[in-house]
């Protein structure tokens, strides 16, 4: 895939929300993280790829945050603390 | 196969293990060296020896995983157990990490100016090592789940449930 760099970047409702309750320091450094991502998507020291080489993991502290690339395009897909992700899933699974 | 998916498909095979408890007992040894208040220059040799061991094994890791270096095919397919027993053993390189970190702070050798850049550096590595435990654990054991993750966030985006960075406040 070619990327048009740097990628727009853009964030689905789920983790703007929980971003959005973060502190303030922490959400700049998410910022930084996913401008620098947008910069250079495929750079393994920045993000590690999942199954799919365009649907990727960064880490920014203790935060997870899943993301997918198209070649304009970075959506963050999901963001929260380490393992908290999938119980977020499983829970609304089980109701 | 993608990089990452071979790279993913090799993991837990000998050779990868070979390098993997290689750097498990160099860092072993580091932290058995640390309880026993060796001396400073041992450790600084024992440190270096480890952070080069460490900065090689990730860098091969990455430029694998970014189809910068071939991954080497295994003889055999690792089984689903030998990935869980690597994931274990990666877990467990960054405990012996993070507990060595944890010791030379307790011994105040982050102001030593013999180790301090070392000590730093042994920090940079022990993220690293716990972020590819984690992305392991997640790519290998934990595909269905992240299948749901991108589906919702995917059904999200249909509604329109999409915004931009500027969003962020």
């Amino acid at each position: 895939m070619a990327f048009h760099l740097p990628l727009r970047i853009e964030l689905t409702g789920t983790p703007l929300r929980y971003i959005n309750s973060l502190d303030a320091p922490t959400r700049e450094r998410i910022k930084a993280k996913l401008l620098a991502i947008a910069a250079d998507p495929l750079n393994a020291r920045l993000s590690l790829p999942l199954t799919n080489v365009n649907q990727r993991r960064t880490r920014v502290g203790n935060l997870r945050v899943l993301f997918e690339l198209s070649d304009t395009t970075l959506t963050v897909a999901d963001a929260g603390p380490r393992g908290q992700i999938y119980r977020k899933l499983s829970r609304k699974a089980s109701k | 196969m993608s990089a990452s998916a071979a790279v993913l498909a090799n993991f837990g095979s000998d050779l990868w293990n070979a390098e993997m408890y290689e750097s498990l007992s160099v860092a072993s040894r580091l932290s058995l060296m640390l309880k026993d208040r060796t001396q400073t220059l041992y450790l600084a040799y024992h440190l270096r020896r480890l952070n080069n061991r460490l900065e090689g094994f990730f860098g091969q890791v990455y430029e694998m995983i970014e189809g910068k270096r071939p991954v080497p095919e295994p003889d055999e397919p690792p089984t689903p157990e030998n990935t869980q027993d690597a994931i274990k053993a990666l877990h467990q390189l960054h405990g012996v990490l993070s507990r060595i970190l944890n010791l030379a702070k307790c011994r105040r050798l982050t102001n030593y100016s013999l180790l301090s850049a070392q000590v730093r550096m042994l920090a940079r590595l022990e993220e690293e090592a716990g972020e590819l435990a984690d992305w392991f654990e997640m790519a290998v054991l934990q595909q269905e789940q992240t299948k749901d993750v991108f589906d919702r966030a995917r059904a999200e985006k249909e509604q329109g449930d999409v915004y931009d960075l500027s969003q962020i406040e």
